[in-house]
């Protein structure tokens, strides 16, 4: 993946639409080595932090009712 | 036994570049038949080899400000020319298919309060290579 840094149009042949800066663009390495001046590799994603729930809220989540419906047993 | 690949794996690339925000891609090679019943069949159809063809398409939610949207392939099919498609996985050591092809369909939709998308499909000249990605 590779961010547009400065304007370009990939495909002048057919008139395609100037890439604007900071549009992100997949593609091969031939492409990149063409237009290199105006695009840079996107750097890695921080992973995002995964916050895991506590077992105690991950229950009570799950059953909601649980309360009434041992009330309603009873 | 592997696990069976992920689909989102399978890009759909045009002239090197990545179909944005795609949603599937697909790709077939057929073989047609020739039909060589007669007479002499037993009353069963025999069939024989026939022509070979290759297509592949591609889903894609529309992105106008995206490096290959509706307005690129639109333009590519009203040019006429060929253009190097690769369909499959593009990480290192995974298997891709490519050849050369002719754009010849793309759809531009939108619904009623619905995500526009645009679909193409590609029709190969001669038969696509198996490659591994490098």
């Amino acid at each position: 993946m590779y961010k547009v840094t400065k304007s370009f149009q990939l495909w002048p042949e057919i008139n395609s639409k100037m890439l604007a800066v900071g549009t992100i663009i997949e593609c091969s390495a031939e492409v990149y080595e063409k237009f290199k001046d105006s695009l840079e590799p996107c750097s890695a994603q921080p992973k995002p932090t995964i916050v895991k729930p506590t077992k105690k809220k991950a229950v009570s989540a799950a059953f909601e009712d649980a309360e009434k419906r041992t009330e309603i047993i009873n | 036994m592997g696990l069976p690949k992920n689909g989102t794996l399978m890009k759909f690339k045009i002239g090197g570049v990545v179909v944005a925000h795609a949603t599937s891609t697909d790709f077939s090679a057929n073989m047609a038949t020739r039909a060589t019943t007669s007479k002499d069949s037993a009353g069963a159809t025999t069939l024989a080899e026939g022509l070979l063809s290759f297509d592949a398409s591609f889903d894609a939610w529309y992105d106008p400000t995206s490096s290959y949207s509706f307005s690129e392939a639109f333009a590519h099919l009203v040019a006429r020319g060929t253009l190097t498609v690769i369909v499959g996985e593009v990480a290192t050591g995974e298997v891709y298919y490519t050849g050369s092809a002719y754009l010849t369909s793309v759809t531009l939709k939108g619904g009623v309060e619905d995500t526009q998308a645009f679909s193409g499909k590609v029709s190969f000249t001669g038969i696509p290579t198996e490659a591994t990605a490098a």
